[in-house]
């Protein structure tokens, strides 16, 4: 217990340290929110769908392993319509409805949930492999897929059917997505992919690989202003709720319905109660999505999963 | 060694590869020339003093590595004598002997060689240590010290010895060199360096740390021109024999007399075979001393390299 503790804190100081040194470089004016646009842009044409590519290849999805992407899926879509149904209750504007979807939807698995995974499941090679793809999956596939959608049709400034239309055809014809139908065609021919030739292929993305995490902190540390906590009190404690919460519970829900394993289903779990997505401030910022509030929420969301993770993990445990 | 040859080699390919990536995405208007500022900004100003602060402070340096820099230092010395020689029997005008000179001497150490030793030699911090002393010490210094210098004396442009000062006092003050003072400085207390409230620190930085290859193929890519190969042919020739050729036999025969470990030898032959850096084209500019012809041999040093560095290599260690 005190152990898992001890690596969030650490994951998250280190997440804390890089904004902190983010801010430092905007003030020395090395980055400037100026240049949004343009890393936004690298990330969405370039970086993410060649990590997108790069997972989804190496990772084959078996039978067992698609109900619990499946799980996972239905989980961040209840988890949606929630927040979406608080946010109209909330009677919020336009975008920051999307942005409280994004960010009280999609967790934070590339940040924290791979490296408490892979701490929580040690020396057991077999579970460790089913865990990485599980988070890869369950978290990786919703984020790729509604996320982009959700921002992109609250984003735009039109609503009704036909901007969702809009939105939704608009995604479909994205380099992210591109990425994931390809990575998904890709990984069933694991032959090919371990060709000895192709090595080198493998090694650019595994390198593109190592930028997207300081990329997504970039985007967000330029955008953080902290202008008024006291608005972003209400929409913060719906995120952490849904996120930290009702997440978990749905999954575990989800998985007992469907029998899933005692272990498979603490990786569910575990996975579910991730705190906000980095990655969602990205796609706020590349929409328009109200990206000032996002990444402040997401900012927030992460420091607060210090207390949260702990918690889920202590009752899933224990 | 055959399997770090290969290392070698994927690494070099899987780097071009990026590279490739980055034309297509600034075809894509993803990218622009016009980033190139911002992006070289971040890589002096944030990323590289945080990995070289990184790799230092986690490696304590020791005696035997200041002989790398020493040979590493003699053997840019000597080719660089070479190439005057050469020079003056194509007699070849001032400016161009003096942009000859500085595109046979001085290779890109850091933007090509950390990423190359990175990849190329996996889990190795002692390697990357010896990578960033050689680097930074044996090439660094001297490209700003000795580069500006010939720049200056073969150049029509701004000279004399306050513009010289000028250059190597901003060095001095410069991020880069304040990290590598604060990373020798630091190793020494390995005590403090291990500590565990300085991981999420160390995780920080090693996170940074993921991003720089991809960020030097961004640089390179957007830097690099393609232009007419008939008119620079021999120049091209002279620097990438005395750059790819000469210089890592320099240094081999140097760390053969020295009685150098293999792995120490390594980094010291890879580092040695790095292409034309950069930063001399960008000196050429300054001093007016064939600013053109030094940026065109550059890109041509650098397309070699990937056939030059691997060769080089392979011939050595087999």
């Amino acid at each position: 217990m005190i152990y898992t503790t001890i690596h969030v804190t650490e994951t998250i100081f280190a997440f804390a340290i890089i904004i902190l040194l983010v801010n430092i470089l905007k003030k020395k004016n090395i980055v400037s929110s100026v240049d949004l646009k343009s890393y936004s842009n690298l990330m969405m044409t370039a970086i993410l769908p060649a990590v997108i590519f790069f997972q989804l290849s190496l990772n084959p999805v078996n039978e067992h392993q698609l109900i619990l992407v499946l799980i996972m899926f239905t989980t961040g879509m209840i988890s949606m319509i929630i927040s979406w149904i608080t946010g109209r209750i909330m009677k919020l504007k336009r975008e920051t409805l999307g942005m409280l979807i994004i960010t009280s939807t999609f967790g934070s698995s590339a940040l924290i949930g791979y490296p408490l995974i892979k701490f929580a499941f040690p020396n057991n090679l077999d579970v460790m492999g089913n865990a990485i793809v599980i988070s890869q999956l369950g978290i990786g596939v919703p984020i790729f897929t509604l996320c982009p959608v959700v921002a992109s049709y609250y984003g735009s400034g039109s609503s009704g059917f036909n901007a969702l239309v809009k939105s939704i055809l608009h995604y479909l014809k994205s380099p992210i997505f591109i990425a994931v139908v390809a990575g998904i065609i890709v990984s069933q021919f694991q032959m090919i992919v371990k060709l000895t030739f192709l090595q080198p292929f493998w090694e650019a993305l595994r390198m593109i690989e190592g930028t997207l995490w300081v990329m997504a902190c970039l985007i967000l540390g330029l955008q953080l202003k902290f202008k008024s906590i006291r608005r972003l009190l209400p929409l913060l404690i719906v995120s952490v709720i849904v996120q930290m919460g009702i997440q978990p519970f749905f999954t575990s829900l989800g998985a007992d319905l469907m029998q899933v394993g005692a272990l498979d289903r603490q990786v569910l779990i575990l996975i579910s109660a991730m705190p906000s997505a980095v990655l969602g401030s990205v796609f706020a910022t590349h929409y328009n999505c109200d990206s000032e509030t996002a990444s402040e929420v997401v900012f927030l969301n992460i420091m607060f999963s210090l207390i949260g993770i702990t918690l889920v993990y202590y009752s899933m445990f224990h | 060694m055959i399997e770090t040859s290969l290392q070698v080699t994927e690494t070099i390919f899987a780097f071009a590869l990026v590279v490739l990536l980055v034309f297509i995405l600034k075809k894509k208007k993803v990218v622009s020339p016009g980033d190139l500022i911002k992006y070289s900004k971040l890589m002096t100003m944030g990323i590289l003093p945080a990995v070289i602060f990184l790799q230092l402070s986690q490696n304590p340096v020791h005696g035997h590595q200041f002989i790398l820099v020493l040979i590493m230092f003699l053997a840019g010395l000597c080719s660089m004598l070479i190439t005057w020689v050469i020079g003056i029997l194509m007699r070849l005008k001032r400016e161009t002997l003096g942009m000859l000179i500085i595109t046979s001497t001085f290779g890109s150490s850091a933007l090509i060689g950390y990423p190359l030793i990175k990849f190329a030699f996996p889990s190795n911090m002692p390697a990357m240590t010896d990578a960033i002393l050689i680097s930074e010490l044996g090439v660094g210094v001297p490209i700003f010290t000795l580069c500006p210098i010939v720049a200056s004396y073969y150049g029509s442009g701004s000279s004399g010895l306050k513009a010289i000062r000028t250059t190597f006092l901003n060095y001095l003050k410069s991020p880069i060199f304040i990290s590598i003072i604060a990373g020798i400085i630091f190793s020494q207390f390995q005590r403090i360096v291990r500590n565990p409230f300085l991981e999420p620190f160390w995780s920080a930085l090693r996170m940074i740390n993921g991003t720089l290859t991809v960020l030097a193929c961004l640089i390179l890519g957007l830097q690099l021109k393609f232009r007419s190969l008939k008119r620079i042919l021999p120049l091209f020739i002279v620097s990438a024999i005395i750059q790819m050729g000469i210089q890592p036999f320099l240094a081999n025969f140097g760390a053969n007399i020295m009685h150098i470990g293999v792995l120490d030898k390594q980094i010291l032959v890879l580092i040695s075979a790095m292409p034309s850096a950069v930063l001399g084209s960008v000196f050429a500019t300054q001093y007016k001393c064939d600013s053109e012809t030094a940026s065109e041999l550059v890109f041509l040093n650098i397309m070699v390299s990937l056939i030059g560095i691997p060769l080089v290599y392979y011939s050595l260690f087999h």
